[in-house]
């Protein structure tokens, strides 16, 4: 049992290992159709995979290879596990009818050599209303798992007489120092490139650099270079920040490209030019307060009222709008001393790779006193690439009225005490516990019923001490007919098994009830209590059944234990009796 | 008899522990894990949502983090702060003060708080019950009576607050658009002029979706049409 658990527990994980799969699309497959021979390959760690060549397939053409990679990760059993995977998809066009195998063939998966499972495939003769899939020309294949859909108008040159090239072109070739450039790695082309997968990026010192673009699929665009017509397709597009001066040199990107002539040609190319001269900013006519911020911005401000009441606060926002280096300066501050307190803006970005949209800052402003406040000073300074000066934007001059606080500002403060002045940061949390509501839970409900059964039990209690307190006599009549119930009970059970305890305990009962209900001491002999029952006016036949039942009792008392038992069922039916006859005479004059 | 109430008390507080300690260790988990129903995870999710400029998701973390906790302050807080940052700052209401005020003690009572206040109520209403009841009979009564009327009422109250907010709970119908923008078009009629454009971050309430577009409301209580694509539910 044990192990099955173990077995349960780590399945996932055993599942795990370098995985090689080989499968095919059709196992007959007509001649007018296509053959897609899978292989796909996946561990729990990165794959170091050499590809595979195809293998040769009798009674086939190869066609073309493709190749895709994913990779993911799962919680399994409270830890996560990761999975490569890395397919090859290699497509043949059948050539003759027949009986063919695909051969098993060696995969080199980190290092270590796999061999896949041959597969038999037959070759039947194609029919009209078979799908064409492959009505192709070897120059344009159709599938492409890149999606990058070969424009139908390529002219390119055969892979003899082709060019392909990886350009890096900046998007102005002179910056200031601080301006975020631009640089588009292209592929230029006059062959057939099916595609490109980026291996390095090279970095030289002197900048700091983010992603701007990387299309997903190579798109095709009519360019010229040198010259001569090309194709080229944007391969990535970076965001250069110099942050020295001169001649600079953009990250040199090395990839390879897949070309398809006669067959598939892998090229290695690496990115050529992505110059760049960068001039340092001028020290003459440098404003005050300048903090670094180079850019071509347009910018704004808002105010969200100029009435108020003393107490409230009233929110101005900053709004910077264009291309800049937004990452290397910081907000800008009010002027001290106005009469405002201010608080830490609030800085919301929506920038494309960090150079490139729009920043706004919000700050909360309470006045501290009332009357007529002029806002205190802010200014924006920043270095316009475009025009290559310095400008400032300052926040025109507002006058703020603030009237006298009254109760409800001073509560809209009390109760407002983070609007707006401040995103909460992150809790520290090492564990997460699931939340469960409590009423979800069985515990809970079993205290619900528990309270409620208390509930119940302390009303029938608190019932029969009303009655008690409230009624004597009825009540008394009530605990002797329950005692006479309790001890009959036990007396049937005893008849049933035989017991000489019967005796006893039926006498015991009877005794009981007649000291509850008619307070006949237990003390008194059973003439005595005959005597009184008598004196009760209670049905002389049941006196007389009382009495001859006490009798056996006696009797019962001083005979061998053997002998006790043979009367035993007349007597317990004499025992019925009575307390029938009780509860008959209860009923009868006290309605109970 | 006693003997049997003291032993099914000592049961119903051993199982309680028991069932408590079981609970916390069974649904504990590393706080790298994906997909936790917690408040605290779906909060810090919110705040990285907003750090990254993405206000639809961050806005949608924190409803998620106050669908579970409605006492929680800095997801309230944070998510105060952006509506009042958003474009469609305007389209929420300005609540008089004591709206205010009693929507933030209701806020205060979370489901799971309020259980165990209803659930201690219940314990004082039948403490309550048995001294009203076993109170000396020639005696007057009226205090016993007032407290156990209190606290019965309290209970009561307690546990139909209980039962709305945990209906509300696993029935909240609030969405919030994530989509840069959207128009909103009309709820009735064949219209094909939109109202308004809504924005990034906005809550509204979703009444019915078909056919890919959603009605919804508002939060100044216009209804509209939105697609429903653009909207993430907050369960």
């Amino acid at each position: 049992m044990k192990k099955a658990l173990l077995c349960l527990f780590f399945f996932p994980l055993m599942l795990m290992g370098v995985k090689v799969d080989v499968s095919v699309n059709k196992y007959s497959i007509p001649t007018n159709d296509q053959l897609t021979l899978t292989l796909k390959i996946s561990d729990s760690s990165r794959l170091n995979i050499s590809e595979p060549a195809a293998p040769v397939v009798n009674l086939f053409s190869f066609r073309n290879m493709t190749s895709s990679s994913a990779s993911s990760m799962s919680v399994v059993n409270g830890s996560s596990v990761s999975e490569f995977s890395r397919q090859y998809s290699y497509v043949y066009l059948p050539q003759k009818v027949g009986k063919t195998q695909v051969p098993s063939f060696m995969v080199k998966v980190n290092g270590k050599d796999y061999r896949t499972k041959p597969i038999n495939i037959t070759v039947v003769q194609g029919t009209a209303s078979t799908p064409q899939k492959n009505s192709l020309s070897p120059s344009t294949p159709s599938f492409d798992p890149y999606g990058m859909g070969l424009p139908d108008y390529w002219e390119g040159g055969g892979l003899d007489s082709g060019n392909t090239m990886l350009l890096a072109e900046p998007e102005t070739q002179n910056v200031y120092q601080g301006f975020p450039a631009v640089v588009s790695y292209y592929l230029y082309s006059d062959e057939m490139v099916r595609s490109f997968n980026l291996e390095e990026e090279n970095d030289f010192e002197g900048y700091g650099k983010s992603t701007f673009e990387q299309p997903t699929m190579l798109n095709y665009e009519e360019a010229r270079y040198n010259g001569k017509a090309y194709k080229r397709a944007l391969i990535k597009r970076l965001a250069i920040i110099p942050n020295t001066t001169g001649r600079l040199q953009a990250p040199v990107l090395k990839g390879i490209a897949r070309l398809y002539s006669v067959g598939y040609l892998n090229k290695t190319l690496a990115s050529t030019g992505g110059q760049i001269v960068v001039r340092p900013l001028p020290h003459e006519n440098m404003p005050g307060g300048y903090n670094g911020a180079v850019g071509n911005f347009k910018v704004s401000h808002s105010i969200s009222k100029k009435d108020l009441a003393l107490g409230e606060t009233i929110t101005i926002s900053l709004k910077l709008l264009g291309r800049g280096n937004f990452n290397r300066f910081s907000a800008p501050v009010f002027a001290s001393g106005s009469g405002f307190q201010v608080s830490n803006p609030i800085v919301m970005d929506n920038l494309k790779a960090g150079i490139e949209g729009s920043r706004s800052y919000y700050y909360t402003l309470i006045p501290q006193s009332k009357g007529k406040l002029s806002l205190p000073e802010l200014k924006f300074v920043w270095f316009d690439n475009a025009s290559a000066t310095y400008k400032t934007y300052t926040l025109p001059q507002t006058v703020i009225d603030v009237k006298a606080a009254n109760v409800l500002s001073y509560f809209n403060r009390f109760l407002e005490p983070a609007t707006p002045n401040s995103m909460n940061p992150k809790l520290s949390r090492s564990v997460y516990s699931v939340y469960t509501p409590y009423t979800s839970q069985f515990w809970y409900w079993l205290l619900v019923f528990a309270a409620l059964g208390v509930a119940t039990y302390i009303i029938i209690r608190a019932r029969d001490a009303k009655l008690q307190h409230e009624f004597p006599e009825l009540y008394a009549r009530k605990q002797s007919a329950k005692i006479l119930h309790k001890y009959l009970r036990q007396a049937t059970e005893a008849a049933q098994k035989l017991s000489p305890d019967f005796y006893p305990l039926s006498e015991k009962a009877l005794f009981d009830f007649l000291a509850t209900r008619y307070k006949l001491a237990n003390h008194l002999s059973v003439e005595e209590k005959i005597a009184a029952l008598q004196e009760q006016r209670i049905d002389p036949e049941l006196i007389e059944h009382v009495q001859r039942f006490l009798q056996r009792c006696q009797q019962a008392r001083y005979m061998p234990e053997a002998d006790r038992a043979i009367n035993l069922q007349e007597d317990l039916h004499l025992l019925k009796q009575i307390i029938q006859g009780f509860e008959r005479y209860n009923r009868t004059h006290f309605g109970v | 008899m006693n003997k049997i109430l003291l032993s099914l008390l000592t049961l119903l507080l051993l199982s309680c522990v028991l069932s408590a300690q079981a609970n916390s260790i069974s649904t504990s988990v590393p706080a790298k894990s994906k997909d936790i129903h917690n408040a605290d995870f779906y909060y810090n999710k919110g705040v990285d949502y907003y750090a990254a400029g993405n206000q639809g998701l961050a806005n949608l973390y924190y409803l998620k983090a106050l669908n579970l906790d409605t006492a929680h302050k800095f997801a309230r807080s944070n998510l105060e702060l952006s509506q009042h940052l958003s474009t469609d700052s305007k389209l929420y209401p300005q609540r008089r003060f004591l709206v205010r005020v009693l929507m933030q003690v209701l806020d205060f009572f979370s489901v799971n708080r309020l259980a165990i206040i209803a659930l201690l109520l219940l314990f004082c209403s039948v403490a309550a019950l048995a001294w009203l009841l076993f109170y000396d009979p020639d005696e007057e009564r009226a205090l016993p009576l007032l407290v156990f009327v209190l606290l019965f009422a309290m209970c009561l109250g307690s546990f139909t607050l209980l039962g709305f907010k945990s209906y509300h709970q696993t029935h909240n119908k609030l969405a919030v658009l994530i989509t840069a923008t959207e128009q909103l078009m009309p709820a009735q009629g064949i219209s094909k002029k939109s109202i308004m454009e809504v924005h990034e971050g906005l809550i509204i309430t979703m009444i019915t979706s078909k056919d890919g577009l959603s009605t919804v409301r508002l939060p100044n209580g216009q209804l509209g049409k939105l697609p429903t694509k653009s909207l993430a539910k907050v369960r």
